[in-house]
């Protein structure tokens, strides 16, 4: 829970006179349409706050790793960060299945999920046990699909190959699952790895795979879209508690309202940034998903209740 | 055992596993490298790596505290009489001391309070790489300690 | 902020070592902002040290202490002066040359100028150059290490300004070379006044004495040859290379050469970790003064204050170079890179200069701060290492730094230097 060191600057008084700064990392760059989203986010709470509360961005992982920002929001410094479900789920192990291979099909879904009484759940848990209060948690960054030099068309043409990925268990074990194995590098060594053959392949979202230039460093892109990356702002409970309830319902109202419209930029960008990087000599296939999906499902025995969260969510989606 | 018997130990102890830390990295790294070449990598090599490095980093910082190579610049103290320079350190160690032990306190909370971290590709928690700091900076105070003891000797004793 | 400078400098001028001193700088602004836990600063000291490519320093200290021992930086020298001996200032011109072929195997200047430091420091002052103008020399030119590909600097630039990596990594090659000729004139007219050389210099060597040294230092000449085909072939990557060179450096002592042994061994490695330990401590400690920069928006202000002076587009370029000097003499590289890339690349594009043209000059600008006082990984590396003051470093580093800015102006006012072979392909 909460640690010795919960300070906030004001000695848990919060009121209305009094000006508050919230620090948000990312490590999205200017330019990405929910790193602009963010900035909307900040304008609109400073607007209707009358200058009160400042919410200041750091971008391109300047404030530091997302990891590192959540452990400092969680012992109450000013803080907050934009963060994928899969770094929550050491808290809140349920929380993690949002990012679990093909959980959800698109943004709406992801979206419906996000506003059902499961995720409250879930969320509430990470405040109360943990000190880590969601802001929002529809901020959407794109389908991941595969980047590679050699042309996929059955999921068998993945076999063998090295990718790299998320550290995330979820993400190993999906890459396993799909024949693949996965290998430790780091996100800086991506491009130099692919262009040296270190490693076979890589997966990503279009906004990213064009910000690190890896379509310069791989022949094809395969729209498998194993994952939905849907992502959340996360600052600590206890820092925003003591803020004036006016101000914390003006956050989580915008929070809310921009990340929807953050999300619908980004999936008008997905097609623009396919465009440029088609432009650039990257050829974009298309696959049947479904032969990829099926060879996931064992992904989720391997993680405890994974199963019926599935089947939870897809009663909420009707699925 | 004497204290100093005892230290004599600690010391041998703490070359040993420093120096087997230094190769142990370079094993790793080096493992990770040729099974990736051959065609089955190891996931975790980069974590254990770094896990390795941050330990060999601070509990090799101690012996070099001990060593007396930290980089200073004593271009200006150089130029006072001993005396002045002796007391002068037993303030600077102080300070170190009381960095240390600030450094440790609040390092070792923050590893408890967030146990539940998890190293991404190893399952096991984040405090076995965060409390190297504090681990670290507890014994590199006890090396402090011994420190200000000699310089108070010196100190006292006419002959220096 | 102001109050953290001054600590800091006057805990260094008492003498307290550098890396507790920027640690207790640092943590005074801790105990005076209340939205800061001091739980960060341990978190922040852990965080420095977890970077994957920071473990090329370690390596290489130590494949620089190995080939030590293992007899191959003897042969290597050996060579290079039957190849160069005749030129006065000849083992300074042995770094230089050897910094630009290391520079195609590492992307990091600190980690060249260690072992160099290791390889030829020791061996020049023995020669009888002066301490500073060694140290000066290994740790200027390892700044061509970092400008030639590979580069970590240009690798972070490229993803955070979204500008194409292979176009940096293609503009980096002519500008890395010519420091090289920079710096090796810089060198000829110091060490010519200064009569370098003067009782080792007789001939140049006949061809065949040349063979015969060839010969005998094969295995060491391979060593970047054998790194350069390991990573262009996908074996290893850059930062993994480290590895390899410790492994390789171990293989030639024992094997080969057979001057290595066990206690030779595990001395090169017992000096390994006490040198590595001492400079990691410093990036460490220094990456909680780095976040408190980041934290207080430091370079953001000071960079709102740059454009409100100017808006004739070349002052403005100078200005901001300037900018990115000064505070590189005080802010370690990558942490400007990422602060900085987005806030100037924008001001940048808008008065009409080329992204990648920009992205050279900001790297060298900014990795050339490491090797400037007061503070710079690369300077307190290699005075360290190589036992130097840093006053004598300074002193004696003047004539190379003035050879970098006469580059770099050089490169400001002709473009085409770096965009030449990024057009080309
Ligand atoms: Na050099
Ligand atoms: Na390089």
């Amino acid at each position: 829970g909460s640690g010795e060191s919960k300070t906030s600057g004001n000695n848990g008084s919060g009121s209305e006179g009094e000006s508050y700064t919230l620090k948000l990392g990312t490590a999205l760059t200017e330019g990405d349409p929910i790193y602009d989203g963010l900035v909307e986010f900040s304008e609109a709470v400073k607007e209707r706050t009358n200058g009160k509360v400042t919410i200041e961005i750091f971008g391109s992982g300047s404030l530091g790793e997302d990891n590192d920002i959540v452990e400092q929001a969680k012992t109450g410094a000013n803080v907050a960060v934009l963060v994928d479900s899969g770094r929550l789920a050491d808290m809140v192990p349920e929380i993690g299945v949002l990012s679990a291979p093909y959980i959800v099909d698109n943004f709406d879904e992801a979206n419906k999920v996000a506003q059902s009484d499961l995720f409250k759940e879930w969320s509430d848990k990470l405040a109360n046990e943990h000190n880590l209060q969601i802001l929002s948690f529809n901020w959407y960054q794109g389908e991941r699909h595969m980047l590679t030099n050699k042309e996929i068309k059955t999921p068998e043409d993945l076999e063998g190959l090295k990718i790299r990925t998320i550290g995330a268990p979820i993400a190993q074990k999906t890459m396993k699952a799909l024949g693949m194995s996965p290998s430790g590098i780091a996100w800086t060594e991506v491009y130099p790895g692919l262009q040296q053959g270190v490693i076979d392949a890589a997966e990503a979202q279009h906004p990213a795979t064009y910000g690190a230039n890896l379509h310069e460093v791989v022949d094809y892109i395969t729209k498998t879209r194993h994952f939905q990356l849907i992502t959340g702002i996360v600052a600590g409970a206890d820092w925003m508690e003591n803020l004036p309830q006016e101000y914390q319902d003006i956050i989580y109202e915008e929070a809310q309202k921009h990340g929807e419209q953050a999300s619908r930029k980004t999936e008008k960008s997905l097609e623009e940034y396919e465009q440029k990087m088609i432009d650039e000599g990257v050829t974009v296939n298309e696959v049947d998903v479904e032969e990829f999906k099926a060879l996931t499902d064992s992904v989720y025995s391997e993680f405890d209740g994974y199963q019926e969260l599935r089947n939870e969510i897809n009663n909420i989606l009707g699925k | 055992m004497t204290l100093n018997a005892f230290v004599q130990s600690y010391i041998k102890a703490e070359n040993f596993i420093t120096n087997f830390l230094m190769l142990s990295v370079v094993f790793f790294v080096f493992i990770a490298a040729v099974m990736r070449w051959a065609g089955s990598p190891i996931a975790w090599s980069v974590e254990i790596a770094q896990l390795l490095f941050v330990w060999l980093i601070f509990l090799g910082a101690n012996r070099s505290l001990r060593e007396n190579r930290h980089i200073g610049v004593d271009f200006f103290v150089k130029k006072l009489p001993s005396k002045i320079r002796n007391v002068l350190d037993i303030l600077i160690y102080l300070l170190i001391l009381a960095f240390l032990l600030f450094v440790s306190r609040f390092g070792i909370l923050l590893s408890i309070e967030n146990y539940v971290r998890q190293l991404s590709s190893l399952s096991i928690s984040y405090a076995y790489i965060s409390a190297s700091v504090p681990i670290g900076c507890f014994i590199m105070s006890i090396t402090t300690i011994g420190k200000i003891w000699e310089k108070i000797s010196t100190l006292g004793s006419p002959k220096h | 902020m102001l109050m953290v400078a001054i600590i800091f400098f006057v805990l260094l001028f008492l003498n307290m070592p550098v890396a507790f001193a920027i640690g207790i700088a640092s943590l005074s602004l801790f105990m005076l902002e209340p939205g800061l836990p001091l739980s960060i600063a341990s978190q922040r000291m852990v965080t420095g040290t977890q970077s994957f490519p920071l473990l090329a320093v370690p390596f290489f200290i130590l494949a620089g202490n190995l080939m030590n021992s293992s007899g191959i930086t003897k042969r290597l020298i050996r060579f290079a002066n039957a190849l160069i001996g005749h030129i006065v200032g000849s083992l300074a011109h042995v770094s230089i040359v050897l910094s630009t072929i290391m520079g195609g195997i590492s992307g990091s200047a600190n980690a060249d100028a260690a072992m160099q430091s290791r390889v030829i420091g020791h061996q020049m002052i023995k020669r009888g150059y002066a301490g500073g103008f060694s140290a000066g020399v290994i740790a200027v030119s390892s700044l061509i290490t970092a400008t030639i590909p590979p580069s970590i600097g240009l690798i972070l630039y490229g993803y955070v300004g979204e500008v194409s990596i292979g176009d940096l990594f293609l503009a980096g090659i002519i500008p890395g070379v010519l420091m090289m000729i920079f710096l090796m004139v810089v060198t000829y007219i110091v060490a010519k006044k200064r009569d370098y050389d003067r009782d080792i210099l007789t001939k140049k060597s006949t061809f065949k004495e040349l063979i015969i040294s060839f010969k005998e230092s094969i295995w060491a000449l391979l060593f970047p040859v054998i790194l350069v085909v390991g990573i262009r072939f996908g074996i290893f990557t850059a930062s993994e290379a480290g590895a390899f060179a410790v492994v390789y450096a171990m293989f030639i002592g024992l094997f080969i050469y057979k001057e290595m042994n066990w206690k030779t061994l595990i001395e090169s490695v017992r000096q390994s970790v006490v040198d590595n330990a001492t400079i990691l401590l410093i990036i460490s400690t220094s990456s909680i003064l780095g976040y408190l920069i980041t934290y207080e928006r430091l370079p953001q202000n000071a960079a709102d204050f740059l454009l409100g002076v100017t808006s004739n587009s070349t002052l403005l370029l100078i200005l901001i170079l300037i900018f990115l000097l000064l505070a590189g003499m005080f802010i370690e590289s990558t942490v400007l890179v990422l602060l900085l890339t987005p806030i100037f690349l924008p001001i940048i594009q808008q008065i009409g200069v080329d992204p990648v043209h920009f992205g050279i000059l900001m790297m060298t600008i900014v990795t050339f701060g490491g090797m400037t006082p007061p503070v710079g990984v690369t300077m307190y590396t290699v005075c360290y290492l190589t036992d130097v003051p840093i006053e004598d470093y300074v002193k004696e580093s003047l004539p190379f730094y003035a050879g970098i800015i006469l580059l770099i102006a050089l490169l400001i006012f002709v473009p085409s230097i770096s965009l030449f072979l990024p057009s080309l392909f």
